[in-house]
């Protein structure tokens, strides 16, 4: 009876563990490898050109692509990463707090970005990366979680 | 385990949801006698708190009165859009009749010589409780629809 209830807890705690292991995991990987490295070739585009030309002399079609790319880049990472809430208390939030203020009436189309937003635009996802990179070290420490009360489960059975 | 897996489910939809928020913001009055009316203009800010949902546009009818809670004039406003993190202001402006506007002279403490002038009278400090908002209507959008201009 009691190696029956035993059984049972071990399975929830290894179903539950590894379910949020992979709900968390699959949103920071997500968040890794499309949105960030999306966002990244975004930025690194448009400070390549913002770069070539000389900034005195930048063409107004020079100027378009760069806010263009700037702009997708913030959509991209306007919403927070699910570690990296812009709500948290934190000092980076309170910078970042300014940055949204600014950047989203820019991005509505009341202004353009500037050639150095790029700093802005980085700090945001930096961010968003500290933020799927403790997703995915939370995901794992589930994991190993979901692995322990496995192998438990396996060895209650066993003995049986 | 069902009930406490239902209990769960509402308490995170509960938590989710994004409050309209009705909190004003540094509230402020000006009295304008130049014309051959009175007009009180009124003044407040309504702030977004959320991180990521912008309020379009954000209406409702405003009640101002005393501290003591005499009704003075109610009228309509209505807030474009207010982004996050971001304050929005709304001005809402009316005529007043020589006898609320004795009751409100002697509420905010002008002088009447004062009123008696051809003149404005320029951001009169009044009180949050002298202001309250009702039929509060809003439209809530995710900031990146709006970005996206859907």
């Amino acid at each position: 009876m009691i190696k029956t209830r035993e059984k049972k807890i071990y399975f929830y705690i290894f179903a539950a563990t590894l379910v949020i292991s992979c709900l968390i995991g699959s949103v920071s990987i997500f968040s890794r490898m499309v949105i960030e490295v999306k966002a990244d070739k975004l930025l690194t585009d448009a400070i390549a050109l913002a770069d070539r030309a000389d900034m005195s002399s930048i063409s107004t079609a020079d100027l378009k692509i760069i806010n263009e790319k700037y702009k997708e880049a913030y959509i991209l990472i306007r919403k927070p990463q699910l570690f990296a809430a812009y709500k948290n208390f934190d000092d980076q939030s309170r910078a970042i707090k300014k940055i949204l203020q600014q950047y989203d009436q820019v991005a509505s189309g009341n202004g353009a970005f500037e050639p150095d937003s790029f700093i802005y635009i980085n700090y945001l996802l930096n961010r968003r990366k500290s933020g799927s990179y403790l997703g995915i070290y939370t995901a794992l420490v589930f994991l190993a979680m979901a692995a322990v009360s496995g192998a438990t489960l396996l060895l209650t059975k066993s003995e049986n | 385990m069902k009930k406490l897996i239902c209990m769960i489910f509402v308490i995170f939809m509960i938590a989710s949801c994004t409050q309209t928020p009705k909190e004003i913001i540094a509230p402020l009055m000006k009295i304008d006698n130049t014309g051959s009316v009175t007009k009180v203009i009124v003044e407040f800010s309504i702030y977004n708190d959320t991180s990521s949902v912008v309020f379009i546009d954000y209406s409702g009818e405003m009640t101002f009165k005393t501290v003591d809670g005499k009704e003075l004039f109610k009228k309509d406003f209505k807030i474009p859009k207010i982004f996050p993190y971001t304050t929005e202001t709304a001005v809402v402006e009316s005529e007043l009749s020589p006898d609320k506007l004795a009751i409100l002279a002697e509420a905010s403490q002008i002088e009447k010589t004062e009123l008696d002038k051809k003149s404005v009278i320029e951001d009169v400090f009044i009180t949050e409780q002298m202001i309250s908002l009702d039929k509060i209507s809003v439209k809530k959008s995710d900031i990146k629809d709006v970005l996206k201009g859907k």
